[in-house]
């Protein structure tokens, strides 16, 4: 408890520094991408780490949350926190829709659902013109505005999205530290004997992606509130190759991993601009190599470390 | 009332009879054991009766409720909770993990609960390590709580696996194989251990091959061979049953156990 509670301090205070530390607008603009990427990541990882779904369409879900808030912004005025919590509303009860009768089915099948699903939604966002002006995209959604204040630099949505990070980790950590966290825990590892000790699969499956995709739906939002424009590119398997980069690279069934992991291919890519044509080229052979040779990821990788560092200490 | 009624349970697979007008039925506290050669139907009989196999006619009754036709975890949270006969834990995950997830039939995980009843659910969960430390206690395993369960020797996964089972507190435990590549000294443990369950007021049900547990642990037996019961009754009487007899040897299977242990 104290730990937590001196780890939350630390973070608290480590972010708060950070912009003024970080003083460039491009490397406070990456780390806001990051952040939203690391929320959108953890929405992932509770679908593809705790209870081994693997989604293909992940950036639908995180458009779902991008074009709610730009609807409901520009057409009828609703103000922050109310349309990102709408947006979270109306991503998870996608998430549930989708879910429902794809989560039943076993093997790959979920993963080809939610690939034709989010194929489907970008081209209705392509075509749509009438509410989604298409191709041109939406612009001009307004700034987060909270209490009077206007959130109009990199360096007040490093502040916003650091908050938000921070609800979407307590939000995991809470749900994987309980009985429901255990049942997700049941189902992935042995659906069969799950079952047979009573648990629910299909419902927890349920639970799970639709919590994982509100989480997803606020990181589109907030995105949507912060370039102040979105167009269905955002949609686009690239996004979600990402995102399933950075779970996989990073660790799954890991907080700490999700976050390294969406630090990781937010910074790295932007480094790496020289070979843009190769970049999801790219992606599949760390992810590969990543498969291969650390199957838990970087996170894994520093626990293995870290026990034998204290095993040469106890032998010491 | 029997705590398990099964009456003319039958499943075809296409022109495959696998299991025909089979009944049979469990007095609350005893031992039963499924036994009969390879590809009698006694698994086939297993996963209809815990709800995993959908059944073609007959009927389950448990506790004096319909039970065919509910899925497998209903079954469970109504104390009807079976083992299988390979990869029956959470291999993954630690011993201790492995009991406290086995105890999800008594549960009622609340995601509400679990994001803004924050120390309610502490305590839950809490309560689940607790319970769980005592099943491992009654199952000798306490030393292996933070054993990564797919580490462990083969007998111990076996013994996971009913500890697993017993976490979900069942009226009924349905065992099988549990015995299925024990050396002679890991079945006469799991002989005392499933001796020890009975005791604790749970009725077993198990499909077992070594005649040595079944033949001494069990209060009666059912025999089935193609699909149909053959016989029933005490381990003693129906080891000295010709058909019985006669399918054994003429399988050629666990024939010279049936018979010298009679």
């Amino acid at each position: 408890m104290i730990a937590a509670g001196a780890r939350g301090f630390l973070a608290v205070a480590v972010v708060a520094a950070l912009p003024w530390v970080v003083t460039s607008t491009y490397h406070l603009h990456l780390l806001v991408l990051a952040g939203i990427f690391a929320v959108m990541a953890l929405g992932l990882d509770l679908v593809l780490g705790y209870l081994g779904e693997l989604s293909l369409g992940h950036a639908a879900f995180f458009g779902i949350g991008a074009y709610s808030t730009a609807l409901l912004t520009r057409h009828l005025g609703v103000p922050f926190p109310a349309d990102l919590l709408l947006a979270c509303a109306i991503t998870g009860a996608f998430g549930f829709l989708i879910g429902y009768p794809s989560l039943r089915l076993t093997g790959p099948y979920f993963a080809i659902v939610t690939f034709g699903f989010a194929e489907i939604l970008r081209l209705v966002a392509l075509n749509w013109v009438s509410v989604t002006r298409g191709p041109m995209g939406l612009p001009d959604i307004p700034p987060v505005r909270l209490f009077g204040f206007a959130f109009t630099t990199e360096r007040h949505y490093v502040y916003l999205v650091a908050a938000l990070v921070g609800i979407a980790i307590v939000v995991t950590r809470f749900l994987i530290d309980s009985r429901v966290g255990h049942a997700f825990l049941g189902v992935r590892e042995n659906e069969e004997l799950a079952t047979a000790v009573g648990i629910n699969a299909h419902r927890y499956k349920l639970i799970g992606f639709s919590a994982g995709m509100v989480l997803t739906g606020a990181a589109g939002s907030i995105y949507a509130r912060y370039v102040h424009f979105i167009d269905p590119t955002a949609l686009g398997f690239f996004y979600t190759s990402t995102v399933i980069a950075m779970v996989i690279v990073g660790g799954q069934g890991s907080v700490r991993g999700t976050l390294i992991g969406a630090l990781l291919f937010t910074f790295l890519p932007e480094y790496l601009r020289v070979a843009e044509q190769y970049r999801l080229s790219a992606f599949g052979v760390l992810i590969i190599l990543a498969v291969i040779f650390m199957p838990e990821g970087i996170n894994g990788m520093l626990k293995r470390l870290a026990i034998g560092r204290r095993a040469r200490h106890a032998a010491a | 009332m029997p705590l398990l009624e099964v009456q003319d349970l039958t499943v075809r697979f296409g022109g495959l009879v696998a299991v025909n007008k089979v009944s049979f039925s469990l007095e609350a506290g005893e031992i039963l054991g499924l036994i009969g050669p390879n590809g009698a139907g006694k698994t086939t009989c297993f996963n209809l009766v815990s709800g995993f196999l959908p059944a073609t006619g007959g009927a389950v009754r448990f506790q004096g409720r319909a039970a065919l036709g509910l899925p497998p975890h209903a079954l469970a949270r109504r104390g009807l909770v079976r083992t299988f006969q390979k990869q029956s834990l959470f291999a993954g995950l630690t011993v201790r993990e492995n009991v406290m997830i086995g105890q999800q039939a008594v549960l009622r995980p609340s995601v509400w609960a679990a994001l803004l009843r924050r120390p309610a659910e502490r305590a839950h969960v809490a309560a689940l390590r607790q319970r769980a430390e005592e099943v491992l206690e009654f199952l000798e395993m306490t030393p292996l709580v933070e054993t990564r369960a797919g580490d462990l020797a083969y007998g111990d996964q076996r013994r996971l696996a009913i500890g697993i089972a017993l976490a979900a507190r069942p009226a009924l435990l349905m065992l099988d194989e549990p015995a299925a590549g024990m050396n002679p000294s890991e079945s006469e443990r799991l002989r005392q251990l499933i001796g020890r369950i009975r005791d604790q007021g749970v009725t077993v049900l198990l499909v077992e091959h070594d005649m040595r547990v079944v033949m001494s642990l069990c209060d009666r037996l059912v025999v089935l061979d193609s699909g149909r019961k053959i016989a029933e009754g005490k381990p003693a009487d129906v080891s000295r049953d010709p058909t019985v007899i006669r399918v054994y040897l003429g399988e050629g299977t666990g024939g010279a156990g049936a018979g010298s242990h009679a």
